[in-house]
């Protein structure tokens, strides 16, 4: 296991190289827009992506079939990919944070709260988790590139989602009443949830690995 | 352990190829050659052996444990190198040997560095720069570093040039001196299968069609070169395979020693591995 986390890790270097550079490119414009926000939500995004890059990377190379005559499991190579998912939304999160307490400095103390930060980015990882913990069985079943549309949907389908019930709290006007406490008890409500989520998605592509042939 | 792989009555169907009862043995020690043409089946066998495929029936017993049973440990002394090579393609040299180090209990990394200049393959350089060749030598060095009992090689040596893939082939005679080491070779190479190999396996559409020790099938086999007429007095349970050309018959035959007292001389010659595949596959005797 350790041994394909480190083949993941090293083949993202370069990778993880543009994305740095497209990171730097919204840690200019956040700072130019003041909007913290948004930059935690594109850091966890830039980072999270990695996880299709290395499927995508393994898949060209066909790695899943020679690591298969290694002593390694069939389930391992599912459980690799889960924990890359989680240590590269870790990574984001944190940059997320970082950049958020930088940003606030900046604006002198004008930006959010700590506990409006913790939410945002905890919001921000929820749902990117639940975005990948959909898309992972997919791209097992079928692979990056027959994926890739459904793929597209599926990260649609999950923005719109999160887009409608905001809206909706709007709606019934819930907004003005959502006080710090609450916040964060929705926050954790939310990362629950879609750790959960995460948890049934695992099994689904660990039951998928299992049936593949290559 | 007698056998490094037995393989009983493995079947494997497809919609339009079935793999059908296949059984055979590598015994412990030995190099076995697997031969047949494109689509014959050798990498179906394999992958089901690797238990990368569902086999539909049949077992399969890899260094004396049957179906998959100690999987890991079985793996930690398994060596497969495909034709191609899977490394994913941003990794280089000092990366592989890092990853396999977690990987394999008992990894060496001064083997894995030794093979690596052996084979010329560049350290500093990813594997998406390496020539085809250079990425299965890559493989092959991976595959001799772990302290394995088994090396299964599925056409790996088809993209080498000649001088690499002769030393090669002088790596895994090195590597059978060892009484419980075994090497299991498919390959379209048929000299290079000759040169090591002490038994051939031949496949055809699916079926084993013979598996025999390569010094008594060369010794057995010959091919006769005779006339139309003359052909037709050679004892049919003799020949294999046969073909026809404007000035003669030439006909392969399994026992040229029960030709020596007949009445007729025929012209015998020796029968290599690629000329008993080639009558095998091709040239059946019904159509004389």
């Amino acid at each position: 296991m350790r041994g394909l986390l480190l083949k993941d890790i090293y083949n993202l270097r370069k990778v993880g190289k543009q994305y740095l550079l497209i990171f730097l490119f919204f840690v200019c414009y956040c700072f130019l827009l003041k909007n913290p926000s948004f930059f935690a939500m594109m850091a966890i995004m830039s980072t999270s992506m990695m996880i299709l890059t290395s499927l995508g990377y393994d898949e060209a190379a066909g790695f899943d079939k020679y690591a298969l005559t290694l002593p390694v499991e069939r389930e391992d190579l599912v459980k690799v990919k889960y924990l890359l998912l989680l240590l590269l939304l870790g990574a984001g999160a944190l940059i997320g944070l970082a950049g958020n307490v930088l940003i606030n400095l900046f604006m002198k103390g004008e930006g959010m709260s700590a506990a409006e930060q913790m939410v945002s980015v905890g919001a921000v990882v929820s749902v990117f988790l639940i975005v990948y913990a959909t898309m992972l069985p997919l791209v097992f079943k079928l692979g990056v590139e027959r994926a890739r549309m459904l793929l597209t949907i599926c990260y649609i389908a999950v923005f719109v989602a999160v887009f409608l019930v905001f809206k909706l709290l709007v709606a019934a006007g819930l907004e003005g009443s959502i006080t710090d406490e609450r916040m964060i008890a929705l926050a954790v409500g939310a990362a629950v949830a879609a750790v959960l989520y995460l948890l049934a998605s695992y099994f689904v592509s660990v039951r998928i690995i299992r049936k593949r042939e290559w | 352990m007698k056998n490094a792989i037995e393989v009983k009555g493995l079947t494997k169907r497809y919609k339009d190829f079935t793999l059908d009862q296949v059984s055979f043995q590598v015994p412990a020690g030995s190099i076995v050659g697997f031969i047949g043409e494109n689509g014959a089946g050798k990498s179906t066998t394999i992958k089901a052996i690797l238990d990368l495929i569902q086999k539909d029936a049949g077992t399969v017993e890899l260094l004396g444990e049957k179906d998959g049973g100690r999987r890991k440990e079985v793996k930690e002394q398994l060596s497969v190198v495909f034709d191609e090579c899977y490394f994913p393609e941003g990794l280089r040299v000092a990366d592989v040997n890092r990853m396999m180090n977690q990987v394999y209990a008992h990894w060496e990394p001064d083997t894995f560095f030794d093979y690596c200049r052996r084979f010329e393959l560049p350290d500093r350089k990813a594997v998406k720069e390496f020539s085809r060749g250079m990425k299965v030598k890559l493989s092959i060095a991976v595959g001799l570093s772990h302290r394995a009992k088994l090396m299964i090689l599925d056409d790996a040596c088809g993209s080498l040039d000649p001088i690499v893939r002769n030393e090669i082939l002088d790596i895994f005679l090195e590597f059978i001196q060892e009484e419980d080491h075994s090497v299991f070779l498919s390959s379209h190479i048929t000299s290079d299968i000759e040169k090591i190999c002490d038994y051939i396996l031949l496949i055809h559409k699916g079926r084993i069609l013979f598996f025999e020790n390569k010094d008594a099938l060369l010794y057995d086999y010959g091919i006769v070169r005779c006339t139309k007429e003359q052909y037709k007095e050679l004892p049919p349970e003799l020949v294999v395979g046969v073909r026809e050309n404007r000035f003669e018959v030439e006909a392969l035959v399994n026992n040229r020693r029960a030709l020596e007292g007949h009445s007729h001389e025929f012209v015998i010659d020796q029968a290599s591995v690629e000329d008993i595949l080639l009558y095998v596959v091709k040239c059946n005797v019904e159509s004389v």
